[in-house]
């Protein structure tokens, strides 16, 4: 073992460009991969925190009135589960009126996993004391002050303690208030909330937990916010997610993709693979060259009795002795690049959805939510897990490697001697000099079809880094197409300041003469009014096609209609026959210059205003499904749809729910004149505008006066000069519209600079990314071309002794090395052709990005172009002038 | 007419303690047509001495004269258009570019000289001559060792060179190959009235040559066999 190592170290010593190549890609290849699993780690983890004081540090709850809970409390501890902290919430009461609000009591356990301290007084100890936070506090219009009494369900209580507020994901589910454990009010719930140990599957601890306790599992309810970070998934799930996604039609890779990488943890695995597997590619051809530059001399080792055997453990070991050197220094350098990136860009890394618009609130939450729409990014970490598993990897293939190259040397003497035998191999027999007068192009071109496996392979090697490239651009450039869009279109963050009204009547609005002004207000550069009414249109003769969408007329127990929305407006859809519906949509009024801007949610038709003023036509902004699919209603481009109103544009309660007596509304026919994905500026009161899942009719403003009668608007977008004071500016706006009720001003200034950033942070990170993988690359064209030009000396030692000149021997060179440049283009269009349809795939309907690109720009793709065949004779120019600098008689002797 | 003059050559390699004199002292000349064996035993030199005259090494001391041109005052590239255009090449190893059938392996040298057209009827004619015509269209891979070497010897005529430099050339090849390589050799040489330098450490072969030239460390000799073999040493 000893004298293999030796040997193995004097090649590594005696080869010393090879093994400089080799290092060089090792630590390339090992700090690539390790460096970006310590950022999508970091992200994770810092996500995973964001998400516990988003949703309390808790993993699961389960109802404990049982009669295992006494068992629990005495032993909380068994096979298979380590339980880090518990805590137990008993709810008293629930209430309804003012707002639903449960009184709970609750052990330190619960306060601390939800992250409840108390800023002033103390918990309560009788039953008239009671502790809330600020939130409740406010909403019950109670001062902050201890002692201060309150009427709650003909009861007073006193106020003695004032908390943080609860996790801001669970406050959708009402109010706590708290009050005494003695309390007693008639019955009541008790609820246990479990924290496992992280460092193990916590399914499969809560599994092991019921098990031991015999509680009920159906009964167990699962944090979904955090569980996805921690195993929580249980495996029958997953099965069940692909099973569904591979037999249920309409699902597919979109569908199963969607529902396992809800953390982005899938993405993160398969971008890891891709890198894992780059690099591995790499090491392979580096080595591979570096043997094949030897291969005589192992056929001499074999000839003088050294086995397979010896020479796969000479090679192995040469690997070995460059992976001790290189794993881990790739890993160092890596990971110090990747604590330097974090520090700066680290929010790329975390995968927490920013939702900017609230629809609601006041400036103070405004300003609020921009600083915590953005994640929290916490500290850089190492993940030991990618270090491990990239060494284990690297080790495994690195073994693969030097098997197949012993195998590879076996098979070429059989083939050596077989071609020398028989001489199989098919020729074009033409004589070239009857027609060239110079030889040296059909020499060059010979030379590279001599062995097409070889040339094929280094075709393939040479277009894979400008295919990264391309690919990455493509991504970047459409990912920052997407960000722009989704904000113009879903946070309403196309425009500086937005004006709203807070409200959902529609006798609440910005009166018309209040924009004049506004329009005086120095630093406005552009106003955006909108009117909005409330309509509903037939879907009849199964127009809709998607008949499962809408939750109200879908009959899934799974997943019931808004409450809210069924009591306010009958829901969104009404089912009237076997495949015809009646739809509640939005109408809205916008100005000409939105609309411009709405061609870029275009899907069919053409968007012109004065068109559409002329000849009285809308717009039908259509339903998006989870895979990006638009088609679920056949309404297109010249069709025609009757849109009933309420009569009185101020109508509100029953009216609008369409139910009221016919002589209340009127229906207009309209033409539709395009069909777009996304509406522009959107009023989320009334039936709700995700965007996506609700259908919009948009028409001009003086189209929605003259059919309706609307003059007022609902919502208004202003973007400001460039270098005017946000602050100001939106003061003078408040003070403008201070007098109509309701009237909300949103300054969005501070989050547009933040997202922006964000973004840019995000399109330099994939570049780098992009041009490191484009250098590891060229490092390997380099070795490929060197390699090239000196398996070849031979020959070129011939052509010198029989008179080639240097230059006249360069511009040979360069001939072969424009044809490699041409044909690895062409190899890298073809590739990128194939990875452009899976990554705009991935784009469309796993991704969901709005009107991405189809093909990259031309730019980048020229410029990858020139670049491949710089390189390429640049490469083999390189090295040929090294072939120059030897001596002829040395090259006729190799 | 006197196509070589070679004058105090010395050739030595590496360095200090480790210096080798490779040549001392070589003068020379040769004629128009004659057909020389330069022979001596493995290191003696000869194959020093054929590079040197070949113009793919350079000497220390003396000079070297073909057809009255000074290799030394030749710039790299004038010395590879001038080897080009004056000396053809056999060697021992064939050195035939695989990738090339025999017709464009003989013409390929030919086609370095941008505007100097194949001379087609010259290039059948040697083929013809060497039995090579049939084969013409076939690689090397697919011929046997005299073949290719007769390819060689074709591509070395395809110049009309003023000095065919011939080093072990038949040294890869059986006797009855070898007898018949060294028949084509005199015949091109008679043919043609071509030069040709032959290097050999068969001491029967030099012995059909016009001349032996004997070089033993470094140092050139008479040949022991005879006055009118190496009777003609400046």
């Amino acid at each position: 073992m000893k004298k293999v190592v030796k040997l193995a170290f004097s090649y590594l010593r005696y080869y010393k460009k090879q093994t400089l190549a080799l290092l060089a890609g090792m630590i390339l290849s090992a700090g690539i991969l390790t460096g970006i699993g310590s950022l999508f780690y970091s992200g994770k983890q810092a996500a995973l925190e964001n998400a516990r004081v988003q949703y309390g540090d808790w993993q699961y709850s389960l109802w404990c009135s049982e009669p295992w809970f006494e068992e629990f409390l005495s032993h909380p501890e068994g096979k298979g589960f380590q339980i880090e902290n518990y805590g137990v919430k008993t709810i008293k009461k629930t209430l309804e009126e003012p707002y639903e609000i449960q009184l709970v009591s609750a052990d330190t356990g619960y306060l601390q996993m939800m992250g409840r301290e108390l800023l002033e007084g103390q918990m309560p100890n009788s039953s008239a004391e009671i502790a809330m936070d600020l939130h409740t506090l406010r909403n019950l219009d109670l001062p902050r002050q201890l002692g201060s009494t309150l009427e709650l369900d003909e009861q007073t209580y006193t106020l003695c303690g004032i908390l943080t507020e609860m996790p801001a994901k669970l406050q959708e589910d009402g109010m706590e208030i708290f009050v005494s454990p003695e309390s007693d009010y008639g019955s009541e719930g008790k609820f246990l909330y479990l924290k496992f140990q992280e460092n193990g599957n916590i399914y499969k601890q809560a599994a092991a937990f019921a098990d031991a306790f015999a509680a009920d599992k159906s009964t167990i309810a699962r944090n979904n916010g955090i569980a996805g970070y921690l195993g929580g998934e249980s495996p029958a799930q997953i099965l069940e997610t692909i099973r569904v996604g591979l037999w249920e039609e309409g699902t597919g890779l979109p569908y199963i993709w969607g529902q396992l990488n809800e953390d982005g943890s899938l993405t993160h695995k398969a971008v890891l693979a891709a890198l894992g597997l780059f690099g591995a590619f790499i090491l392979y051809s580096l080595f591979q060259i570096s043997v094949m530059k030897r291969m005589s001399q192992y056929s001499l080792l074999q000839t003088l009795g050294l086995t397979d055997g010896l020479i796969f453990q000479v090679l192995l070991a040469e690997l070995l002795l460059l992976f001790v050197l290189g794993y881990p220094l790739g890993c160092l350098l890596g990971n110090g690049a990747a604590a330097l990136v974090y520090g700066r860009i680290g929010r790329v890394f975390v995968t927490q959805e920013a939702v900017m618009h609230t629809g609601a609130g006041t400036q103070e939450q405004a300003l609020a939510s921009a600083a915590s729409a953005l994640p929290d990014t916490g500290s850089f970490q190492v993940d030991g897990a990618i270090l491990a598993a990239g060494a284990v990897f690297f080790l495994v293939f690195l073994a693969g490697i030097s098997l197949r190259l012993v195998k590879k040397m076996r098979k070429k003497t059989v083939c050596q001697m077989l071609a020398g035998n028989t001489g199989r191999m098919p020729r074009q027999r033409k004589i070239y000099s009857l027609h060239l007068e110079n030889l040296t192009g059909v020499l060059t071109r010979k030379f590279m079809f001599a062995r097409k496996g070889a040339f094929a392979g280094i075709l393939f090697s040479l277009s894979v880094g400008s295919v990264i490239f391309l690919g990455a651009y493509f991504v970047a450039e459409n990912t920052k197409i997407n960000n722009e869009l989704n904000l113009k279109a879903d946070d309403g963050l196309g425009s500086d300041i937005q004006v709203y009204e807070a409200s959902d009547e529609l006798k609440d609005v910005i009166p018309r003469e209040d924009l004049s002004a506004l329009e005086e207000i120095r630093g406005i550069e552009e106003i955006h009014p909108v009117r909005y009414l409330l309509g509903e249109i037939p879907l009849t003769e199964g127009k809709l096609k998607w008949t499962s969408y809408f939750a109200e007329v879908a009959e899934d127990e799974t997943n019931p209609p808004d409450p809210e929305l069924m009591e306010k407006y009958q829901g969104r859809i009404v089912r009237t026959g076997e495949e015809d519906y009646l739809l509640k949509v939005n109408v809205y009024g916008y100005d000409d210059g939105m609309l411009e801007e709405l061609q870029d949610y275009l899907l069919e038709g053409e968007i012109d205003p004065q068109k559409m003023r002329e000849e009285n036509t809308v717009i039908f902004k259509t339903i998006t499904d989870g895979q990006g699919n638009t088609d679920g209603i056949d309404l297109h481009c010249k069709d025609s749809l009757s849109l009933k109103t309420p009569r009185d544009p101020m109508a509100s309660g029953e009216l609008l729910k369409f139910a009221g007596e016919e002589s209340q509304y009127s229906t207009e026919e309209f033409s539709i004149a395009a069909v777009v994905s996304r509406p522009l500026a959107k009023v989320e009161t009334y039936i709700g505008d995700s965007g996506s899942t609700e259908v919009d009719l948009i028409m001009t403003n003086e189209q929605m006066e003259e059919n309706f009668g609307v003059t007022g608007y609902q919502t208004i977008s202003i973007s400001l000069k460039e270098g005017a004071d946000a602050e100001e500016t939106a003061g003078q706006i408040r003070d403008a519209v201070s007098h109509i009720s309701r009237c909300v001003v949103k300054d969005y200034t501070e989050q547009i600079a933040s997202q922006n950033l964000f973004l840019t942070q995000k399109m330099m990170f994939f570049y780098g990314i992009a041009l490191v993988l484009f250098l590891v690359s060229l490092l390997h064209i380099m070795n490929s071309m060197q390699y090239l030009i000196a398996a070849r000396k031979h020959e070129f030692g011939i052509l010198r002794a029989m008179g080639i000149t240097d230059g006249g021997f360069l511009k040979m060179l360069a001939k072969e090395g424009l044809r490699y440049g041409i044909y690895s283009s062409l190899a890298m269009t073809v590739l990128y052709f194939f990875v452009q349809k899976i990554l705009y795939y991935f784009m469309v309907h796993i991704y969901l990005y709005v009107h991405p690109r189809g093909s990259i720009s031309p730019a980048p793709y020229g410029a990858m172009v020139a670049l491949n065949l710089v390189i390429c004779i640049g490469a083999v120019l390189i090295s040929g002038g090294s072939i120059l600098r030897e001596e002829i008689l040395e090259e006729i002797r190799e | 007419m006197e196509v070589l003059q070679v004058k105090n050559i010395e050739k030595t390699y590496g360095e200090k303690e480790n210096q080798v004199h490779a040549l001392k002292g070589i003068s020379f000349s040769v004629n128009q047509g004659e057909f020389i064996a330069i022979v001596g035993t493995s290191g003696s030199g000869k194959s020093t001495l054929l590079n040197l005259i070949g113009g793919l090494d350079t000497p220390e001391k003396g000079e070297i004269r073909i057809r009255k041109h000074n290799l030394a005052s030749l710039n790299r590239k004038e010395l590879t258009v001038f080897r080009r255009r004056n000396i053809g090449f056999v060697f021992q190893n064939y050195s035939l570019m695989p990738v090339l059938n025999v017709y464009d392996n003989v013409v390929l040298p030919v086609t370095f000289d941008k505007g100097r057209h194949v001379d087609h009827a010259y290039i059948k004619k040697i083929l013809g001559e060497l039995g090579l015509w049939e084969l013409r269209k076939r690689f090397p891979s697919e011929l046997s060792g005299g073949q290719q070497q007769r390819a060689a010897l074709a591509r070395a005529l395809a110049n009309k060179p003023a000095l065919i430099l011939a080093d072990e050339p038949t040294g890869n090849l059986d006797s009855r190959t070898t007898v018949d390589v060294m028949g084509l050799l005199k015949a091109s040489s008679e043919i043609y009235h071509q030069t040709i330098l032959m290097v050999t450490h068969n001491e029967a072969l030099a012995q059909s040559c016009d001349r032996i030239l004997r070089i033993e460390d470094g140092r050139l000799y008479p040949a022991q066999n005879g006055q009118e073999k190496g009777g003609d040493l400046a």
